[in-house]
């Protein structure tokens, strides 16, 4: 496959799956009986939230092997999937105070999913501030690195928080089975696929740019000497 | 508000937002090979 197929496979793919996805949503599943229209937001909030896991848990395997081979790729692969987690977990306490607002009737409550979601909101968004503060390389990683690896200890515990304590939050996919009908299962995972595609190409793209960037201080630091 | 309202601006936070994102990373993607060009210029006269 040339480098062209390679770097535009996953963003065509998206811009194919994406519109289905939508198309899907609005044509094809199904109203829910109690919550209306508006549970039609959950198509995409599941997507964002399980890709969001998935930038995290990238973050972490990342940052473990930076701190063991100290090597430049796995810093751009730690940077990229910490800001693209924190994008996509951004978009999930949106689109989630959205569906809250008609069904809780308000936006925030300070349920185990929401907190926890939350705090790992704010334990990778001081991550990037950590990151844009320090200028030396190495230590950037480092520190970079050890907090994604300590901050993924929020992930099971915002998953497992429905299940472990009281919480208001639907739990959709149990271990017994999936609380939803047929077609919406479809939709779930036209949905699912069409973000996790469009997760691929937007990690590649920036895992890229982020050695483009250690490229051009580089040439800076070839420039001053 | 109706369900459907909340249904519209949700969508439309998702879509905006991540296509906010993309634009971003494509500008600074723009930005970072005009200045690679360029330092590879001033490199390359500095050599010769």
């Amino acid at each position: 496959m040339s480098t062209l197929n390679r770097t535009t496979l996953f963003p065509a793919l998206a811009a194919l799956l994406i519109p289905a996805a939508i198309g899907m949503v609005f044509f094809y599943a199904p109203l829910e009986r109690t919550m209306g229209s508006v549970q039609k937001i959950f198509y995409f909030h599941l997507p964002l939230a399980f890709s969001a896991f998935l930038s995290f848990t990238v973050a972490c395997i990342a940052g473990i092997m930076y701190l063991r081979k100290r090597q430049r790729i796995w810093d751009a692969r730690l940077a990229a999937s910490i800001e693209i987690g924190v994008v996509f977990t951004t978009l999930v306490l949106i689109t989630g105070s959205l569906w809250g607002k008609p069904i809780w009737n308000t936006y925030w409550t300070w349920d185990p999913r929401l907190t926890t979601s939350l705090i790992l909101w704010f334990i990778f968004a001081s991550c990037l501030i950590l990151r844009s503060a320090i200028d030396e390389e190495g230590k950037r990683a480092t520190f970079s690195a050890v907090m994604a690896i300590i901050g993924f200890i929020d992930v099971p515990i915002v998953f497992l928080s429905a299940r472990l304590w009281r919480s208001i939050h639907p739990t959709v996919i149990r271990t017994d089975s999936i609380g939803l009908e047929s077609s919406m299962i479809v939709t779930l995972l036209v949905s699912m696929t069409a973000m996790l595609i469009f997760w691929v190409g937007l990690y590649k793209f920036r895992v890229a740019l982020h050695l483009q960037e250690a490229k051009v201080n580089d040439l800076q630091t070839d420039g001053i000497r | 508000m109706m369900k459907e309202t909340y249904l519209v601006i949700a969508y439309m936070a998702v879509w905006i937002g991540l296509s906010l994102y993309v634009a971003t990373l494509a500008q600074r993607q723009r930005k970072l090979a005009q200045r690679i060009d360029l330092l590879n210029k001033q490199l390359k006269s500095e050599e010769d």
